[in-house]
């Protein structure tokens, strides 16, 4: 297969044959085993470990809550913790997406197309791990309702994407000013404890009320509340902001994902 | 990712597999001083509008010192850097040897390794129980084959991941000077196979210090200078050329 290689490019001339795209079916594969078996790594538990911290996290914090005589819902504890942790992790994923571009491949160059698959996946399969064990004790310990138990599902994997792709759009200004890395995990550990992750939104008032109207989080977490019937302030919430929020996280996402090839080209040269 | 056939050179000779026209390549180093305390990028030229045409079946050694600019020309036929200015064309599979790492993943086996990277590496599931004796055969690591790759030895993993890459059978070989893993006996038969795997790729560029390897192997020398091309010649002539440079300095 003919390669051009210019300053704009790395691309290949024509049409894919089918032994090419079984190919990349295979990197996409090698690549996602990879990620998952650096992840798990020595751990005797391995990739539990990703459907039980969140589980553990939010037992930690109700058993905090139960010290300080609140009065929150196991429920509520457990699906804001869980949301916010999967925001928090897939966006902190998608800032460090530029460090390695090479798929772990080192004798040959692997088509974007490839990287961008395997990234899919493993997004996907990511966010199923970290909310389908509180799902799962939701559903058998806490009999929420089943529509409930689809809509927070569903909500992970939207929450998940989205959040990476903001990363994504972040990951240029990182490679360049490293020391943003930190500033992220301030205003992260900022907005655990000030979005209505430990608590429903209805128990915030006032300034603090109005701020967390304009976190995108919020909406995700009310909704997911909302069809597991515990308390949630959706309903009196503005949904055209919601709308806009929407739109630019979609937007984000899509541009993430298709500046991923300039990008990777770009940064070749930068050390 | 791909282009239309429309949009391609169509005056590139048939037989010409690597085109590289006016071809600068530039590294971004972030730099900070007391001037610029939050840091800029700075450019540093690595590769200066180099013009090199390479045809089928030629074995062109790569010769200069170090900081020349060898691995960053053959970073860049291998696709993994961007050039600043001008273009190249490959036509066929490039595999760039660099090192003895295909991309192990340390959590398996050795065998499992193989077989993970192999189908990674676009060989077919028939070819594939000989391909893993062969490498098997070749790294002679008895029963560590069977163990994870975490408790290999560097000289261990420098064998299969050798076995490994000069298994494969790229149109285009691009060779950064890779003999340093293993012991005296393995370098000899590292040796021995590498010039099978010379053999079986249909063009091969070899950057290297070994005067040796380049009149016993190469057909066409290319030295190379503060990322400019000193001299393209026949090997013996090019060899001539960089000894003389060498000594002189």
């Amino acid at each position: 297969m003919e390669r051009v290689i210019t300053s704009e490019f790395c691309k290949e001339v024509g049409e894919l044959s089918p032994e090419a795209l079984k190919l990349d079916r295979n990197r996409m594969k090698f690549i996602l085993k990879k990620k998952f078996r650096n992840l798990s790594g020595r751990k005797r538990l391995g990739l539990v470990w990703m459907v039980l911290d969140p589980i553990v996290v939010s037992l930690v914090y109700l058993f905090v809550f139960s010290v300080l005589s609140a009065r929150t819902s196991i429920v509520t504890i457990f699906v804001g913790i869980t949301l916010f942790r999967l925001t928090q992790n897939s966006l902190k994923i998608g800032m460090n997406s530029i460090k390695d571009f090479t798929g772990g491949l080192k004798a040959e160059r692997v088509r974007t197309r490839v990287l961008i698959g395997s990234m899919i996946r493993y997004r996907t399969i990511d966010n199923f791990l970290q909310s389908f064990g509180v799902a799962l004790i939701l559903l058998l310990v806490f009999d929420a309702p089943l529509i409930g138990i689809i809509s927070f599902l569903i909500i992970s994997q939207l929450i998940g994407f989205l959040s990476e792709g903001v990363g994504m759009n972040l990951a240029p200004l990182v490679k360049k000013v490293p020391d943003l890395i930190n500033v992220v995990n301030y205003v992260l550990m900022t907005l655990f404890f000030a979005s209505p992750a430990l608590y429903p939104l209805s128990t915030t008032e006032g300034i603090h009320y109005k701020l967390n109207e304009l976190h995108p989080f919020t909406y995700f977490v009310e909704t997911a509340r909302y069809f597991l019937d515990e308390q949630s302030e959706i309903l009196n919430l503005d949904y055209r902001l919601f709308g806009f929020f929407l739109f630019i996280l979609v937007a984000s996402i899509i541009r993430g994902y298709s500046i991923i090839d300039r990008l990777r080209w770009r940064m070749t040269t930068w050390s | 990712m791909v282009l239309e056939e429309s949009e391609v050179d169509k005056n590139i000779p048939k037989s010409t597999v690597i085109e590289i026209s006016e071809f600068s390549v530039d590294y971004h180093m972030f730099k900070r001083s007391r001037k610029k305390p939050l840091g800029e990028f700075e450019e540093y030229n690595a590769l200066k509008a180099l013009n090199i045409n390479i045809n089928d079946g030629e074995i062109v050694a790569l010769l200069g010192r170090n900081g020349a600019g060898k691995s960053t020309l053959l970073r860049s036929i291998a696709g993994l850097l961007r050039p600043s200015k001008g273009k190249i064309v490959t036509n066929g599979r490039v595999i760039l040897l660099a090192g003895a790492d295909p991309g192990f993943i340390t959590q398996l086996t050795g065998r499992q390794n193989v077989i993970e990277l192999a189908l990674a590496y676009g060989i077919s599931e028939n070819e594939l129980p000989d391909f893993i004796k062969s490498i098997e055969e070749f790294a002679d690591i008895g029963e560590a084959f069977e163990r994870k790759l975490s408790g290999y030895s560097t000289g261990m993993r420098g064998k299969v991941g050798f076995g490994f890459i000069t298994a494969l059978k790229p149109d285009i070989l691009l060779m950064d000077e890779t003999l340093g893993v293993g012991d005296r006996e393995f370098r000899k038969k590292a040796s021995k196979r590498l010039n099978e795997f010379i053999k079986r790729s249909g063009t091969v560029i070899i950057s290297t210090h070994s005067i040796g390897l380049a009149r016993d192997i190469c057909t066409r020398g290319i030295v190379l200078d503060k990322g400019g091309i000193v001299i393209d010649s026949n090997a013996e002539e090019a060899i001539s050329h960089y000894i003389n440079m060498t000594e002189k300095s």
